[in-house]
């Protein structure tokens, strides 16, 4: 989970250096662009987490003794946000999730760059998958 | 006699894109090329310098490249390495710095004038091309003094 995160983390650093917001910008809409859009159904109440400007869906789904995680957004950019985030919780137990701390996003700089708004969404992506899982 | 011609071979992506960049906008001329694929490349002629294309993935986005490239400072101006470029005649180097705005080309650091009063003065711009190699093209005030060492 952590090495996911720090790749992400250190290609947006980069990004930054080579390319300032733009390359980030480009890079985070590439992720989100790549994965699926939730249908119609699948943006439900239900899937709607809050403490994101933008509007994201989190779907939840259970292997054994693991969570898979899926995000949508109608934001390009925080969609690319919520896939960096949901692929790193994915496939973990909830003990492993329940160990992770919001703030890992500001500790890798996963942040670096980006706007407080857009750190405090992705701390609140993590909290959102924490009480889904039950591992808060 | 042909001497001191320097050669750099680098990947392209699709090679008739990257043709239309260096040829149809850089202003270029294409050369050998052999077309087995997928190992297609082809020369360019860029300005008297063997410039080889070799056909391959398309990376058409810096981040498609961002574990390849490091940004470094240059006279207090970040610039990405590797990149690979020319020195043109004043003239020469206006002429396409109007033909890339005319085509609406982006620069990846703009044009801007470096190690300002000193004998090593330069204008300088950064472009990339479709598979985000990086391109440096400058023009020296002194290129005389381009070699000299401790240059103030």
């Amino acid at each position: 989970m952590i090495e996911i995160l720090k790749n992400y983390a250190n290609d947006l650093t980069a990004l930054l250096d080579l390319n300032g917001e733009i390359g980030q910008f480009e890079y985070l809409i590439d992720i989100g662009q790549k994965a699926p859009t939730f249908s119609e159904q699948q943006r439900c109440k239900e899937n709607k987490m809050f403490g994101c400007l933008a509007r994201v869906w989190i779907i939840q789904s259970e292997g054994r003794d693991v969570f898979y995680y899926q995000g949508d957004s109608d934001s390009a950019i925080v969609k690319g946000l919520a896939i960096i985030i949901t692929e790193a919780m994915s496939g973990h137990t909830r003990t492993e999730i329940a160990a992770i701390k919001h703030r890992v996003v500001n500790d890798l700089g996963l942040g670096y760059g980006l706007t407080a708004r857009r750190q405090v969404g992705m701390m609140a992506m993590i909290d959102y998958i924490k009480k889904k899982s039950g591992a808060k | 006699m042909i001497s001191n011609i320097f050669h750099l071979a680098v990947t392209a992506g699709n090679l008739n894109t990257a043709i239309d960049f260096y040829c149809n906008i850089l202003g270029c001329t294409k050369g050998n090329s052999e077309v087995i694929p997928p190992n297609e490349w082809v020369d360019i002629n860029f300005w008297g310098n063997e410039l080889t294309l070799h056909a391959s993935t398309p990376k058409e986005k810096l981040h498609d490249r961002v574990k390849e490239l490091e940004s470094h400072k240059v006279d207090m101006e970040m610039v990405i390495v590797p990149h690979f470029g020319i020195h043109l005649e004043p003239e020469d180097f206006n002429t396409l710095k109007k033909r890339l705005e005319e085509k609406n080309i982006s620069y990846v650091s703009k044009p801007y004038i470096r190690f300002k009063n000193t004998d090593l003065e330069q204008e300088t711009m950064f472009i990339k091309d479709p598979h985000c190699n990086i391109l440096e093209i400058k023009t020296l005030k002194n290129p005389e003094h381009l070699f000299d060492s401790n240059v103030t």
